[in-house]
């Protein structure tokens, strides 16, 4: 059983990424026309993508600070716990970096990001694969690209994407799972 | 033929802009629905993210299910 975020990751938000991906193979017209139009559509479907697992990562986050505060006693104090735990979240308005992902995780007691590449040795990459992606998210959202950060290039290639999505769908998996786990220890009970 | 005129009120349901109350640690404390966040609580159910004003300068942020705050009226 998964979490209701990775439910929503595996149903509604591939859906739409799809839809962007797919868009990509109607493009028809002249070579350069071509070319120019793909770009476009290659930079939203980063854009998509970033922002689709960025919601992801907040929703799994809002649904394991309700795992833990259900069991809270006394029960007066449980909107004092939700409060905290998710005091100034980094991924209500931030992108899903590494960076704001491990403050906002940790918030439950644990190093996130231990924990996620305990659970799979290929994760080291993909989190590389994750800063990555939010470089060109935010080169997108700026129009500013600069080959030397962007990776030696300033055009994204549908492969790439695909590669990054990968990723992300790689750590979803392993985000929900790590999270079942240590919510199960500290709260005591099966999250979902 | 008598045509019934009554009908059930339904109940209401949060909705984002709604003024609602919760207990913050053994005090109510007044806020508003900002936003529907979905059914991704314990059991499914559906949480509303809250912004509540502490003093002049300070407001708390928190998602709360409806069982644990109350709807206010106007």
């Amino acid at each position: 059983m998964s979490s209701a975020s990775f439910q929503k990751w595996t149903s509604e938000r591939a859906v739409s990424l799809n839809e962007i991906e797919n868009a990509h193979l109607r493009v028809g017209g002249s070579e350069r026309g071509r070319r120019y139009a793909t770009q476009q559509i290659n930079q939203a479907y980063v854009a998509l993508l970033s922002s689709q697992f960025q919601g992801f990562c907040r929703d799994l986050h809002t649904e394991c600070v309700d795992h833990f505060t259900v069991s809270t006693d006394p029960s007066s104090l449980r909107a004092v716990v939700r409060a905290n735990l998710a005091r100034d979240r980094r991924l209500d308005k931030g992108n899903p970096n590494p960076g704001n992902l491990g403050l906002d995780f940790n918030r439950f007691g644990f190093s996130f990001w231990d924990a996620v590449k305990a659970d799979d040795k290929r994760n080291s990459k993909r989190q590389a694969s994750l800063i990555q992606l939010n470089e060109w998210r935010n080169a997108i959202a700026h129009q500013d690209f600069d080959a030397v950060r962007l990776g030696g290039s300033v055009t994204v290639r549908l492969q790439q994407v695909k590669k990054w999505r990968s990723a992300c769908h790689a750590l979803a998996y392993s985000f929900d799972r790590v999270m079942y786990d240590y919510t199960l220890r500290v709260a005591g009970s099966a999250p979902w | 033929m008598a045509v019934s005129t009554s009908t059930k009120a339904s109940p209401k349901s949060p909705r984002v802009g709604n003024r609602v109350s919760f207990i913050w640690g053994f005090s109510p404390l007044e806020g508003k629905i900002v936003e529907d966040r979905g059914a991704i609580g314990v059991g499914g159910r559906r949480l509303y993210r809250i912004v509540a004003p502490i003093e002049p300068g300070d407001e708390i942020v928190l998602e709360l299910p409806e069982s644990e705050f109350e709807l206010k009226e106007g």
